[in-house]
């Protein structure tokens, strides 16, 4: 995620765990975690490989601490979208508070 | 057709809402078989370009919905050969559904992640255990090293302890809490997970959730630990608990 997009980091303590909390950074390897492997389960008409997903699942929880290093700059693009949405969104909340 | 809804996956027909009785509604879209059959989907399978964004485009839609009373999402690639056929399979599970609508209902999901930068550390605690003498023989440079891999050590034990103690904590100001311990174990050295936790949080009471969470991260006080909240989310770890 770029760290341009994260709202300015609070001053007044600045320890290693202040660089941190506040922003709504959601990465798309936690999205494809869990649309993939969590939510409602029903039986469906197409019976997907369920090797195979389990394949990317245990891909992608390696991958998750180190989203930006290892991703394609494609998937990257997405994630930048997707914290444009989540700033959007934020916006939009703050106006109407 | 349902108003200003993202479109979806690739290739998808755009969202539509099927009534499923007693205040349930389906989001269905249409897709083509030639990309979404069994075959077409275990090639996609193998390549997380193709799955990402199936993912995102599964996702926006999910999220649309985050202000709806409850919001359950579906399994990515959950596909019925007819608005009938998905019905009948809501209504035959329409009992678990509920249960799950009545524990979820009005939450949101927060992910947090506590992580281990060994890089900064071993920088810390360099500069803090200067060599005694100029440090160019070989017993104190040995005896240096071996100072700072105890240090270090003593180091990571404080963060572990002080990531159960913040997630405990925190679990105080959530509905339901869980640590996937999997993950954490299976992060490497140089990006070790100290915490991959999800909280089942009321939607109306993020605020006070993440103001907790400010003031527990301030009074951890150990060097090396980053913090990172993310949300809100589907509640996707609550699901099937």
């Amino acid at each position: 995620m770029s760290p341009d997009r994260r709202p300015p980091a609070r001053r007044q303590a600045p320890g290693a765990a202040q660089r941190i909390l506040g922003p709504e950074d959601a990465t798309l390897l936690d999205i494809v975690d869990n649309v993939l492997s969590k939510g409602v389960m029903l039986t469906g008409d197409v019976s997907i490989g369920l090797a195979n997903v389990d394949l990317v699942y245990a891909r992608v929880s390696l991958l998750l601490c180190a989203a930006d290093l290892v991703l394609p700059g494609e998937s990257h693009d997405l994630i930048v979208r997707h914290a444009e949405r989540l700033e959007a969104r934020r916006r939009a909340r703050r106006r109407r508070a | 057709m349902l108003q200003r809804v993202s479109s979806g996956v690739p290739g998808a027909s755009p969202p539509r809402a099927l009534d499923a009785g007693r205040g349930l509604w389906l989001i269905v879209a249409d897709v083509p078989e030639a990309e979404y059959g069994e075959a077409a989907i275990a090639r996609g399978l193998k390549r997380l370009e193709w799955v990402s964004k199936r993912a995102m485009g599964h996702e926006a839609v999910v999220e649309h919905f985050l202000r709806a009373r409850a919001v359950l999402p579906m399994q990515l690639f959950t596909i019925f050969t007819s608005d009938d056929r998905a019905i009948e399979h809501v209504r035959r599970d329409r009992r678990r559904i509920e249960r799950i609508v009545k524990r979820i209902g009005g939450h949101v999901e927060w992910g947090l992640r506590l992580t281990w930068d060994e890089q900064a550390v071993r920088a810390a605690v360099e500069k803090a255990h200067r060599p005694a003498g100029d440090g160019k023989t070989g017993v104190e440079y040995l005896a240096r090293k071996r100072d700072m891999l105890d240090v270090k050590r003593a180091q990571l034990a404080g963060a572990q302890a002080a990531a159960g103690r913040l997630y405990r904590e925190l679990s105080a100001h959530a509905s339901q809490a869980y640590r996937r311990t999997s993950t954490e174990q299976q992060s490497t050295p140089q990006s070790r997970l100290l915490l991959d936790a999800a909280y089942l949080v009321p939607a109306r009471r993020a605020a006070s959730f993440r103001r907790a969470l400010r003031q527990h991260a301030r009074a951890l006080a150990v060097p090396g630990v980053v913090v990172s909240l993310t949300g809100p989310w589907p509640p996707y770890n609550f699901i099937g608990r």
